[in-house]
């Protein structure tokens, strides 16, 4: 019974944790800067 | 303005958090006319493998495989990928019993999230070298498959795209699951951001002018946060505006193309200013929606102009030296001895044309040959021609036997070959009347961001 118990209250505490940790839909991440190029075709730098 | 140690050193002032991404969408090593011109082979090559060092030094996570980085044969392509610290990422590109040749993905740990990287490499006629070892496969053969389980392993797609933007577009409008479809080979102007059904496109302006830099704010439900309409109209004109007006600078300038027009003249003023001001509109309010907590998916965008006035990185001008100085020793022991035999230096031209001679030799045209041998550059094939006397794009491999009384752009440059007309000055008038298409061979928005040919054609002799 008392490891019933146990069991139970564990889960009372973890389980909103893990609901909390989860991502949820209005999860945001880090913000993340991508820097990005194209077609730089083998320009390495200006004539002169 | 350009050049990778320009880049390097932004990129090291930018890059303020570890939640950084550097990616290149394709076509980062050759450009378009290199299949045509064999003699430049060798030097391109060898800057390739600079830039490769280049990547390495700055930490690029991935590019991905333009059909023109093929150019020097699919074993180069293979041995510039080797020697870089990051992936060259083709998903399309496959031997010819279908097999990939490089990675069609990688995976990237940024910002708390798990994104996946894809390249797909154009379709366009592929090179001889290449055309029995290579085949680049439809995107539809194989985005809808990979995407698939790509999904299900990340959180943000990126897709490095070199096919042609109406595909792109085609991809954006069938696949939900690419968040972010960076464009290469599509147009040489920056392109601001757009969103189409789920996915975000944009490009940088091309030969490495602009660094673009995306900041995302990505949001697990997955789905971008569309912009106010008015935002949006503002956007709109503000790129329709940009066009027009590099169109008139392509031409020669407002008072080339509108010639006699005031009216014409007045009203791209007005597009000008109305252009500028939306510039800042579009600014500040970019600069409001960070101020703002970001409700869900958002981004903003800034392309970085790389101005001379950037500092240099010195590892990188370092690497480049180097290149410069293998690619000089091909080029010398290639040279070629063809005699110029037409053209006579603009010394001859001086004892009937003297006050023409002095005015020219005070001009940067006099000492345009100079100007290249100080930064290490007269043997650079894609730069020499526009600095000397009698040289085109198809010959500029002829630059290291040119006499030294052609190693600027003297009379005949604009003029045509003298000898007839030095013989018989009466006789043979000279054969070319300078316009406003020959300064714009050189002159163009590519090389030269500030030419006007009204106001700059004074400043010749």
């Amino acid at each position: 019974m008392a490891f019933l118990n146990k069991t139970a209250c564990l889960f009372i505490i973890i389980l909103p944790i893990a609901l909390l940790l989860a991502p949820s839909q209005g999860y945001s991440y880090n913000a993340l800067d991508i820097f990005y190029s194209n077609d730089v075709s083998g320009k390495t730098e200006p004539c002169g | 303005m350009g050049g990778l140690s320009k880049k390097s050193s932004l990129l090291k002032s930018l890059a303020t958090t570890a939640d950084i991404l550097k990616i290149d969408a394709g076509t980062l090593f050759f450009d378009e006319k290199l299949t045509g011109q064999p003699e430049r082979l060798t030097q391109a090559v060898i800057t390739a493998s600079a830039m490769v060092e280049a990547y390495n030094h700055m930490a690029y996570d991935a590019v991905a495989i333009g059909s023109q980085d093929l150019a020097a044969g699919l074993d180069a392509l293979q041995t510039l990928a080797k020697q870089a610290s990051f992936p060259f990422l083709s998903a399309n590109l496959v031997d010819r019993k279908g097999a990939l040749l490089f990675p069609a993905v990688a995976y990237v740990e940024r910002a708390g999230m798990r994104i996946a990287l894809i390249g797909l490499t154009g379709q366009t006629k592929l090179t001889e070298s290449c055309s029995d070892s290579v085949k680049i496969l439809p995107w539809q053969e194989v985005l809808p498959s990979m995407i698939a389980k790509i999904a299900a392993k990340s959180d943000f797609v990126i897709l490095l795209s070199n096919l042609s933007a109406s595909e792109n577009k085609a991809i954006a409008q069938e696949m939900g699951d690419i968040h972010l479809l960076l464009q290469s080979g599509v147009n040489k102007q920056n392109m601001r951001p757009q969103i189409i059904n789920n996915t975000l496109i944009t490009h940088a302006g091309h030969d490495g002018k602009y660094q673009g830099q995306l900041t995302v704010t990505w949001s697990a439900a997955r789905t971008w946060q569309q912009g106010d309409k008015s935002h949006l109209d503002l956007q709109k004109e503000y790129d329709r505006l940009g066009w027009l007006i590099s169109r008139v600078r392509k031409k020669g300038g407002p008072q080339l193309v509108y010639k006699d027009n005031e009216a014409n003249q007045d009203a791209f003023a007005q597009k000008l200013a109305r252009y500028q001001e939306l510039e800042m509109e579009i600014k500040t309010m970019a600069q409001d929606d960070k101020k703002n907590t970001p409700p869900a998916a958002t981004y903003s965008n800034h392309f970085h102009p790389l101005s001379p006035s950037l500092p240099d990185d010195a590892v990188i001008t370092q690497l480049l030296q180097n290149a410069r100085r293998e690619g000089n020793k091909v080029r010398r022991q290639g040279a070629d001895t063809r005699k110029l035999d037409q053209y006579i230096g603009s010394d001859a031209c001086r004892s009937c044309h003297e006050p023409i001679y002095l005015a020219w030799s005070q001009t940067g045209h006099a000492s345009s040959y100079q100007t290249l041998q100080q930064q290490d550059q007269n043997n650079n094939l894609t730069c020499v021609y526009c600095h000397v006397t009698g040289l085109g794009e198809n010959t500029a491999y002829l630059a290291t036997s040119l006499p030294e009384n052609m190693k600027a752009v003297g009379c005949e440059a604009c003029h045509g070959p003298g000898k007839k007309h030095g013989a018989q000055p009466r006789l043979s008038p000279l054969t070319m009347a300078p316009d406003a298409k020959l300064c714009l061979n050189c002159h163009n928005v590519e090389r030269d961001d500030n030419f006007d040919y009204l106001q700059d054609k004074e400043r010749v002799h």
